[in-house]
């Protein structure tokens, strides 16, 4: 009985420990200003995507041409945001473009964290001949700059929204990998993973429950900072004509094709950059401010 | 020191090749037939066997790969689909432009970035370094192509100041070497405030003070040398950005260079011309690399003493 009581008060602080250092990092998150700022601003651009439809009908505002309200300037009636040069509402495009932008860069960014950390966590943790091999394929990959290593895969299979994802992820892995690997030599060597192999718990166990929740807080950082880049890097794609075609809305595409009316319908332009613009910068300061909170050091 | 030199240019030579092989096997992948799309549709199917035998391109992946690196080694990148003349030719005529433009590039981030962050650091929270952080904060945020339209419709087609692309005269590489810089100049500035920061509070600098060294001599020769470390491996990776950068921002401007030879022979379908420019943005990458390593080396002697 008296046993049962200790165990259910263990468990209770255990908890409790846990629930204390989630709301320790909380805290010391909600002191930092510009970083709820860039949350506050990213939940809101988020929302706006997320319910797109709710604002705009995909197909009628955003697909359908209309040529007698071609390239109306912003603040015109009807339309927020003015018309693009086939004459569809701009803040509709923007809105289900940004929906596919952001998809592309998260779902690339979530692959490559899992298969980057999986491979660095691999290498970190076994070390010898595995470690090499590894290391050795992610420095051939971090040799070619990462833009140009996704223009060249997105090249050669095709340009179109799955191979997007394909080319950013593989282009973001090394550097996961490298957080990951980095943080596992670490922590490999300390007592509680020995003790943990002592009790006779296998790799994947002991890779999974105790390495990878005490090195998680820089791949956290690492996916806010990765999330900004893979926003500019999916741009840069539909920029240079190997990204989504028309007539979808993307960010990138969109201002590509706002670039040949640039002289005089500059807010063609203007308009999709603002709003990357503004989903980079608050990734940018959550990431700061997550780094901030969640490093050890400062406190 | 030579003994590490060497060593780290052979270390070099398996990535190069890693390098090859992975682009070599990834343009593989491209759908179409190169020697229909030189011959084009008219073409007889005799023709084109005939022209696939000439290229090689019946031959086993491996096998061609081989050839190409054995090529490679003597110099020769393969012959352009469209264009009629070597790829190498071709990559040395465009490549000055970049390595102008990048180097250009490289001096205005170096020239912007370390006094803006310095003095952020040494007027910590004055209205001096919130406007540098509100300013670099934007740097990182813009894409480079956008910023680099901006630039246009500002300073090339409202103002009439600098031309709207080209390479022709000094004013030609103002907008895209300042579009090039700005990104990187804001990372560099930061590391440099916050590497500053950390020194500036470090016992010797308050000890160098204390005994009365003028303040500017305090934060040049103590504060400033110790802080460059951080400063130096920043510009290292932003280098990689000014390469990838220079792809995009020679597209934005039309330069003429390596970069928008690039994404010209990508949407051409012009494979050994993509191959050849990757393979040598690669290389030059690596030994920047290479570079910036061997720089430590003259900034901290303790790091020199552990490369030998």
């Amino acid at each position: 009985m008296a046993g049962t009581a200790t165990k259910v008060d263990q468990e209770a602080r255990g908890h409790a420990k846990k629930d204390s250092q989630m709301a320790d990092v909380w805290r010391r998150f909600k002191r930092n200003k510009s970083a709820v700022a860039g949350m506050i601003v990213l939940t809101i651009i988020l929302l706006l995507v997320i319910f797109a439809s709710a604002f705009y009908d995909y197909e009628a505002d955003a697909i359908q041409q209309n040529v007698y309200e071609r390239l109306k300037h912003p603040f015109t009636e009807g339309h927020l945001l003015g018309t693009d040069d086939l004459g569809r509402d701009l803040a509709a495009r923007l809105l289900h473009g940004g929906r596919r932008s952001l998809i592309i860069s998260f779902v690339s960014v979530g692959i490559s964290v899992i298969a980057g950390s999986i491979l660095g966590a691999v290498a970190g943790y076994y070390g010898g001949l595995i470690d090499n091999v590894i290391m050795r394929c992610i420095d051939v990959l971090m040799a070619i700059p990462m833009t140009m290593l996704a223009i060249v895969i997105v090249a050669a299979l095709g340009a179109n929204i799955p191979n997007m994802i394909i080319a950013l992820s593989i282009s973001q892995i090394p550097s996961f990998a490298r957080v990951m690997r980095g943080q596992v030599l670490t922590v490999r060597g300390t007592e509680y993973i020995e003790a943990a192999r002592a009790i006779g718990t296998n790799d994947a166990s002991i890779i999974a429950e105790h390495i990878v929740p005490n090195v998680l807080s820089p791949i956290i950082v690492q996916v806010a900072i990765r999330a900004a880049t893979a926003i500019t890097n999916t741009a840069t794609l539909s920029f240079l004509g190997l990204g989504v075609s028309a007539p979808t809305p993307e960010w990138g595409a969109m201002l590509s094709s706002g670039r040949n009316y640039i002289r005089d319908h500059s807010y063609l332009t203007f308009i999709p950059g603002l709003a990357m613009m503004f989903t980079i910068l608050s990734l940018n300061l959550l990431g700061d401010g997550l780094r901030d909170a969640l490093d050890p050091r400062l406190r | 020191m030579l003994k590490y030199v060497i060593k780290r240019i052979i270390a070099l030579i398996p990535v190069i090749l890693g390098v090859t092989l992975v682009v070599f096997l990834i343009m593989q992948l491209a759908p179409g037939d190169p020697a229909r799309m030189i011959l084009g549709e008219m073409a007889t199917p005799e023709e084109v066997a005939q022209l696939r035998t000439e290229m090689g391109l019946d031959q086993p992946v491996l096998v061609r790969y081989i050839n190409y690196m054995l090529d490679f080694c003597r110099g020769d990148l393969g012959d352009s689909y469209f264009k009629h003349r070597p790829v190498l030719d071709e990559i040395l005529d465009r490549f000055p432009y970049t390595v102008r433009l990048a180097a250009v590039a490289a001096v205005l981030t170096v020239v912007m970035s370390i006094p803006i962050g310095i003095l952020a650091a040494v007027k910590q929270n004055t209205i001096f370094d919130n406007a540098s952080l509100v300013v670099t904060l934007f740097g990182i945020s813009m894409p480079v192509f956008w910023l680099g339209l901006l630039l246009i419709i500002l300073f090339s087609l409202k103002l009439g100041w600098f031309p709207t692309g080209g390479a022709e005269g000094w004013r030609s590489y103002v907008l895209p070497a300042f579009c090039l810089a700005f990104s990187n100049m804001s990372t560099v500035a930061r590391t440099t405030r916050s590497s500053m920061l950390e020194t500036i509070r470090q016992d010797y600098v308050r000890t160098a003070a204390a005994k009365g060294v003028p303040h500017r001599t305090v934060i040049a020769r103590h504060a400033f040398r110790n802080a460059l470390i951080p400063t130096i491996t920043v510009i290292g990776i932003q280098m990689s950005q000014l390469l990838g950068g220079s792809v995009v921002v020679e597209t934005v401007f039309a330069w003429p260079g390596v970069g928008r030879l690039m994404i010209d022979s990508i949407n051409s379908r012009d494979t050994p011309m993509v191959l050849g420019c990757i393979i040598l943005l690669t290389i030059v990458f690596s030994v920047l690399n290479l570079i910036i390593d061997l720089c430590y080396g003259f900034v901290d002697p303790r790091i020199k003493a552990s490369q030998s």
